[in-house]
């Protein structure tokens, strides 16, 4: 099939009524927990995950990636009207968005984030058409080799961009890989580190594992705060259509935001976050008024919320044409797949269309939907903002508590969430991002496979690794990695030493 | 900012997880380099994560890491509102374990009312509308819609 073709093809199979409805869900829950802080993307995938195995492999990767393109648009509505950012890679909305709103132009800052999400969701979704087919083409020639050190440098550079000590999160992500080889070992059926339990004989899912390090954790940091008021802006949110001046203003830093949220989106570890941080400072860098970054520029809202929306569509390339993903949210929905009996990589093209044109067409309708939803619809978003966190809470427990039970249809599944969530708080707590764990935790069967494929084909010789020109270039990423890591201590321990001899 | 303490005790617990994966690994049986056995990448990982550890009690030992009085933890452990963790930790555990028991209705119910329950306010009877509300609803979408076989209990 050309592209054309594909694509009308993904569009019947979006348009469908059941998958059209299903989209709605998604991008309507996905703007819901955008919309309120406490709970991201990550969370309600791994928490709705169970619902969706009643449904269609394709219908259900429809729901869970609108969740998450959807959270995108409804972390921008939070940051401006008070001040919060409902999603990590909002925070830089807040900075001019919210000082917009406290000017009385809380409808122009809504407007443009939405229109602008548009437009680079919209650009975002080209360029993934466009790249991710030749991607996977190069991608059949990859072997185990060159798989290992694309997913070695997925989770080093994942560790190295997470919020936290480098240190911290490779001792999480060695932590991840160890817990994804409890149960039976693939090649030669061996039982390995069930410890007499029979429970873990079959591995950890990984469900109440995600349940449990992000929906239960998250909850219980928010439940200590409790009683901590909201301040909404209280003025009535008029003029949501930009003027032509806010447009004038904004062209340019939404085009270049959607250019660099989608090369940066493609980087694994890259993303959302790392994309919008990096368009506010180029904006400020290029405008002709730096001081009015941080007191209402509304170039400081268009830019950064253009570029996590193209970054978001560009995080699917990697998942799609090899398998590998570069963001947490990602690994989630690869660990959806394969629950749905799909395994993403450069064979999801040929093996599974629908699940690939069906998904990216779907992305455009619901980047349609999204518009509705966040524009007349925003009088809504604010009604639910005043909802008190303390009515919020029992349900999303309550939800996690019916999805951990309904994965296994034991209540062993919910002990099992129940002990992460517990080892979630508590590393939380102690600055530890759970991310490394979990995105090891979905890697390591692939990562286990590869590298055994890949010293059984050299006959042992890890030289393997570093004759192949993409693994060795991989690697190499992430030595540099790792050293840029080390290099800071070693900096400061010599300038340390140094002051204390003066 | 950690503290020097902090940081070498964190040390400590990763070498000693490494180091315990890694013994787990080898009795599991590692194998060789040209056929890995089901131990080979568990060893790898404990290594690895020993050797991350190790880094860590250099770098507190050899002071490359800031320091400032009264580290992460002491703060961490005034800060957290233990009450309200606790009971709500209490209450899910408890749903765990009234499950099968109790059955999924009486269950939930009793669960929502004491999620729900406000401890500043001490107003029994909002949160004994919204978990009956919860439980109701639950009931009716997940038993007799989408047929989620649930542990009966008592529940007639």
């Amino acid at each position: 099939m050309d592209l054309f073709s594909s694509l009308i093809y993904g569009f019947g199979l979006a348009l469908q009524p059941s998958n059209l409805l299903f989209c709605f869900i998604g991008v309507f829950l996905g703007t819901l927990v955008g919309v309120l802080p406490g709970i991201g993307p990550v969370g309600t995938i791994a928490l709705l995950l169970p619902l969706t195995f009643k449904l269609s492999p394709v219908t259900g990767i429809i729901m869970l990636a609108g969740i998450y393109y959807g959270s995108m648009y409804g972390g921008s509505t939070t940051s401006i009207l008070i001040n919060i950012p409902g999603e990590t890679s909002s925070v830089v909305t807040c900075l001019d968005g919210y000082q917009m709103a406290l000017r009385g132009r809380a409808g122009p800052a809504l407007g443009i984030a939405a229109f602008g999400s548009f437009i680079a969701g919209s650009a975002g979704l080209a360029g993934l058409v466009l790249i991710a087919n030749p991607l996977a083409d190069l991608a059949v020639k990859f072997g185990p080799a060159e798989y290992f050190s694309l997913l070695c440098l997925g989770l080093v550079a994942l560790t190295f961009l997470s919020q936290g000590s480098v240190l911290r999160g490779l001792s999480m992500a060695s932590l991840g890989l160890f817990l994804s080889l409890i149960g039976q070992d693939v090649v030669t059926g061996t039982i390995r580190f069930s410890f007499g339990l029979v429970r873990l004989e079959g591995g950890l899912d990984l469900v109440p594992v995600m349940m449990g390090l992000f929906g239960i954790s998250e909850v219980l940091l928010n439940v200590e705060k409790l009683g901590d008021e909201r301040h909404i802006v209280k003025a009535e949110i008029t003029n949501l259509l930009p003027s032509k001046s806010d447009w004038r203003q904004s062209a340019m830093p939404i085009a270049r935001g959607t250019i660099l949220g989608f090369f940066l989106g493609l980087l694994p570890g890259g993303g959302a976050i790392m994309s919008s941080f990096f368009s506010y400072t180029v904006e400020k860098k290029l405008s002709r008024h730096p001081e009015n970054f941080g007191q209402g520029a509304i170039e400081g809202v268009a830019g950064p919320e253009s570029a996590n929306n193209s970054a978001t569509s560009a995080a699917f390339i990697p998942l799609f044409s090899l398998g590998i993903p570069g963001t947490m949210t990602t690994a989630i929905l690869l660990g959806a797949f394969i629950i749905h009996g799909v395994q993403p990589g450069p064979m999801l093209l040929s093996q599974h269309p629908e699940i690939f044109w069906g998904t990216v067409a779907s992305m455009y309708v619901g980047n349609v939907l999204l518009l509705v939803l966040n524009l007349p619809l925003i009088g809504m978003w604010v009604q639910l903002l005043r909802a008190p966190y303390r009515t919020l809470f029992p349900l999303i427990l309550f939800f996690c508590l019916v999805g951990a039970f309904s994965g296994s249809m034991d209540t062993a599944g919910i002990y099992l969430m129940l002990i992460f969530g517990v080892a979630g708080y508590v590393l939380r707590k102690l600055s530890y991002e759970p991310a490394p764990l979990v995105l090891a935790f979905v890697l390591g069967p692939m990562f286990e496979r590869n590298l055994r494929q890949a010293l059984i084909i050299s006959d042992g010789s890890p030289m393997v690794f570093l004759t192949h020109p993409i693994s060795l270039g991989a690697l190499l990423i992430c030595f540099l990695f790792l050293l840029w890591a080390i290099l800071p201590s070693l900096r400061r321990k010599r300038r340390l030493a140094m002051s204390e001899e003066q | 900012m950690i503290t020097k303490r902090i940081r070498r005790g964190e040390g400590f617990f990763w070498l000693a997880m490494g180091i315990f994966i890694g013994i787990v690994a080898m009795r599991t049986g590692v194998g060789a380099v040209k056929e890995p056995g089901p131990g080979f990448i568990a060893l790898a990982a404990g290594l690895f994560m020993a050797g991350v550890g190790l880094v860590m009690i250099l770098t507190a030992l050899l002071g490359a890491v800031s320091i400032r009085n009264g580290g992460p933890l002491s703060r961490v452990l005034s800060s957290i509102s233990w009450s309200r963790v606790l009971c709500t930790l209490g209450l899910l555990f408890g749903y765990a374990f009234l499950l099968d028991r109790l059955g999924h209705v009486l269950a939930t119910f009793l669960v929502m009312w004491g999620l729900f329950y406000d401890w500043d306010k001490k107003n029994p009877v909002m949160s004994l509308l919204l978990s009956v509300l919860v439980t109701g609803i639950s009931y009716l979408f997940f038993e007799k819609l989408l047929l989620v076989r649930f542990p009966k209990g008592i529940w007639p």
